[in-house]
């Protein structure tokens, strides 16, 4: 077996255009010539092996007898069923085990190879044209060297909307070569798939609530800025996030000294404890739509303080806090969706918590430094959050290693290691990932407890005073008072956005009836037997009502969907996975015109209450 | 039957069993080794290395016992092939080389034992 240049280039050039190796183009392959990373050659039973080396000696990667018996065996020892629609394998070696697995599997299963070697991938591919297998649509090469990089790229085939099962296949010599890799690739998978499990949870599960939410909140939203208009604010100003760890109660006193110069932005969940220091912050910002957060506010009002409120905020908590609002949407399709009511507010970023989004503002914003303080991230000394903190919560040893699916250690603040759980660990994970993406801001934690967020600065909160005291007081309500992109919809308008919003959500609703009556006539004829000329004609009606519905992508579909985000994913998901034939793709689209049918009925009791409450306008446009 | 030919049955059937009763040991040993390697696989390995020394021994001494060039031959082959196994196994133990043990076993090991079971099983004295 020898080693070509033109083989090699054949196998790059489907590579290149159909996988994810973005560096495999500077491997140096002029360096084989002197040191080659792997021997490829020809088994007993004539298949290509592999040898490999390193400081114990000789290895081989694939039998020397027979490579594809051997994959076999690997693939049944890794469990694979029916269950399964996703294998990982690691290391594509000769592609032994991935072509096994094409023959084994349905044709639904995807095959992703993730490949940290790419000398010996491409010294392999300089022996063998592998274009053919490289150009089946179900094999996937993921080719980088930096396990979260590679993580990164293997999500998007363990997306949740239609994974059924996955499965790796680790073989032997994979360990061998790439342990330290695999270490971890599995710590950052586990924390990617948490976060997509949460994140796929929150979506489904509050879709109704963040829609009605914003709604509600719209009408304060009509006159108040967003981010977009406060973008570049607070350009080189410093500002300080203030969260609720239990780290926050030691910095208090040097905070109370200082918040005059400082612009305080403080979480909901830390207004209690600030209050009882006598610091009254300049923005309080709320995210969480749940009834529940209002614990976090309830009874306080604001002593001067702006409320910076995702849309989808808690309404008691944007009605009742302050006089003086602001907003950002969570996801572009909200803001799309709320700009045909009163314009664009700007997006606030989110990881899951208040701090992440606070975070996503103040580099909006472009505050320059953003100090961190009381982002603890992690059970300090044993608790949740700062004294005074209504959620707080204590955990001890015990509890820790009985629930070691819940807590885990990471590195701490001072090179420690501190308890988190999964929910504030994936919050860290998403400062770590946006960090490094902010240009305009030095990042500082100055929490001086907790976890360590690589990216962040560590300083202590004495030192960020010293260093970053601004010479003039905060004037925040002048920067808001002269926004110079900001214009508030008048209730007029806002009321006439609506009302056609509400003709959108009316013309769907009868859209989809009609498209449930034209599949569900198709069901019926099918099962009666009756002759294809009948079928197709309410084939023909149900098209010409998914043409319709087409035709309304818009606000008014947004608005719809978002009140049965669950059932639809549901739907979806059952159509990626589980559609066998004409049949099954019929009920789908039935059953999701009756999702439909159902969420137009709860957008119009919204707007219906919605537009009995509001005062009605002289004339509507 | 002498007593010598007597002995030299037993052994026979001994070697019988053995290779019997080793076979599908080894068989998931190799497995394992392919799939989920672990240090008490090698130590399970050590026992089997005894055994086969016992074989090696035996094919080696039955020179004797063996009535025509034919046997002697499948004897004298064993023997070789468990030797050239040997070698293999102890550089592919050296090399922490789980697939290449894996190998020996599936293709040097078993190979030789299963012919050497069926030349050795019409010796058996019933």
């Amino acid at each position: 077996m020898n080693p070509s240049v033109d083989t090699l280039a054949s196998n790059l050039n489907v590579l290149d255009r159909l996988h994810f190796c973005p560096s495999i183009k500077d491997v140096d392959t002029d360096e084989f010539a002197f040191a080659q990373p792997a021997e490829v050659f020809e088994a007993k039973n004539g298949q290509c092996t592999m040898r490999c080396f390193d400081d114990s000696g000789e290895f081989l990667v694939h039998s020397r007898f027979d490579p594809q018996a051997e994959a076999k065996i690997q693939i049944e020892a890794a469990g694979i069923d029916e269950n399964i629609n996703v294998a990982i394998v690691f290391g594509f070696g000769c592609g032994h085990i991935v072509r096994q697995l094409l023959s084994e599997v349905d044709s639904k299963t995807k095959i992703v190879i993730v490949e940290p070697d790419l000398n010996s991938l491409c010294w392999y591919l300089m022996h063998v044209d592998e274009t053919e297998l490289l150009q089946n649509d179900r094999v996937n090469i993921v080719g980088v060297t930096d396990p979260i990089s590679a993580v990164s790229a293997v999500m998007p085939h363990l997306a949740l909307l239609t994974l059924k099962g996955w499965l790796p296949i680790i073989s032997p010599p994979f360990m061998r070569k790439h342990s330290e890799f695999m270490t971890s690739f599995a710590r950052e998978l586990d924390q990617q798939t948490a976060t997509q499990k949460l994140g796929f949870a929150t979506s489904a599960d509050t879709s109704h609530l963040f829609m009605t939410n914003a709604f509600l909140n719209s009408k304060y939203a009509a006159g108040s800025p967003g981010l977009l208009q406060l973008k570049e604010c607070w350009k080189g100003r410093p500002a300080i996030l203030i969260s609720a760890g239990p780290s926050l109660e030691k910095q208090l006193p040097l905070l109370a000294e200082v918040k005059d110069h400082f612009l305080l932005i403080s979480m909901g969940a830390s207004l209690r404890t600030l209050r009882a220091a006598h610091i009254e912050p300049h923005i309080v910002v709320t995210v969480d739509p749940f009834p529940i957060m209002y614990d976090h506010f309830k009874g306080v009002k604001s002593e001067g303080a702006w409320l910076l409120s995702d849309m989808a905020g808690n309404p008691n908590i944007v009605s009742d806090f302050s006089e003086k609002r602001l907003f950002g949407h969570s996801t572009p399709q909200m803001e799309f969706l709320f700009s045909k009511l009163f314009g664009q507010r700007g997006l606030m970023i989110s990881g899951g918590s208040v701090a992440n989004s606070a975070f996503s503002a103040a580099a909006v914003m472009q505050a320059d430094p953003i100090i961190l303080i009381g982002q603890d991230l992690a059970y300090t000394g044993g608790a949740s959050h700062a004294a005074g903190n209504v959620k707080r919560l204590e955990i001890n040893d015990e509890l820790v290693a009985k629930n070691p699916q819940k807590y885990k250690k990471i590195p701490g603040y001072y090179g420690d290691e501190v308890v988190t759980d999964d929910k504030m660990n994936s919050y860290r994970i998403w400062f770590e990932r946006v960090i490094p993406s902010i240009s305009m801001s030095r990042i500082i934690n100055a929490t001086e407890g907790g976890c360590m967020i690589h990216g962040a600065e560590n300083m202590p909160f004495k030192d960020v005073v010293d260093q970053f005291l601004p010479d003039r007081a905060v004037d925040f309500d002048d920067v808001v008072s002269s926004l110079p992109n900001f214009k508030a919809t008048d209730e007029r308008s806002f009321r006439a956005n609506v009302l056609r919003l509400r003709r959108q959500v009316r013309t769907i609703d009868k859209v989809a009836g009609e498209a449930a009556d034209a599949a569900k006539n198709m069901m019926e004829a099918t099962r009666k037997g009756l002759e294809e000329s009948e079928i197709d004609r309410y084939k023909v009606l149900f098209n010409r009502a998914l043409k319709t519905m087409r035709r309304q992508k818009g606000a008014g579909d947004l608005f719809v969907t978002g009140f049965v985000q669950k059932g639809i994913l549901y739907i979806q998901r059952r159509q990626a996975l589980f559609h066998e034939n004409e049949q099954d793709e019929t009920f789908t689209n039935y059953t999701y015109q009756l999702t439909l049918k159902n969420a137009c009925k709860q957008a119009e009791q919204l707007l219906k209450d919605f537009l009995k409450k509001t005062k009605a306008p002289k004339k509507v446009a | 039957m002498t007593d010598e030919q007597f002995s030299f049955g037993a052994m026979c059937e001994e070697c019988v069993n053995y290779i019997i009763k080793v076979q599908p040991t080894l068989e998931r040993i190799s497995n394992d080794l392919r799939t989920a390697p672990s240090r008490d696989l090698l130590g399970e390995l050590v026992g089997f290395e005894e055994g086969l020394s016992w074989l090696v021994s035996f094919g080696s001494k039955s020179d004797i016992f063996l009535p025509d060039d034919e046997l002697k031959s499948e004897f004298a082959f064993f023997v070789s092939q468990i030797d050239q196994g040997s070698r293999d196994f102890v550089v592919a133990l050296e090399n922490g080389d789980y697939l290449d043990l894996a190998d020996v076993i599936d293709y040097e090991f078993l190979p030789a034992l299963i012919r050497m079971r069926d030349t050795v099983a019409p010796l058996v004295p019933h």
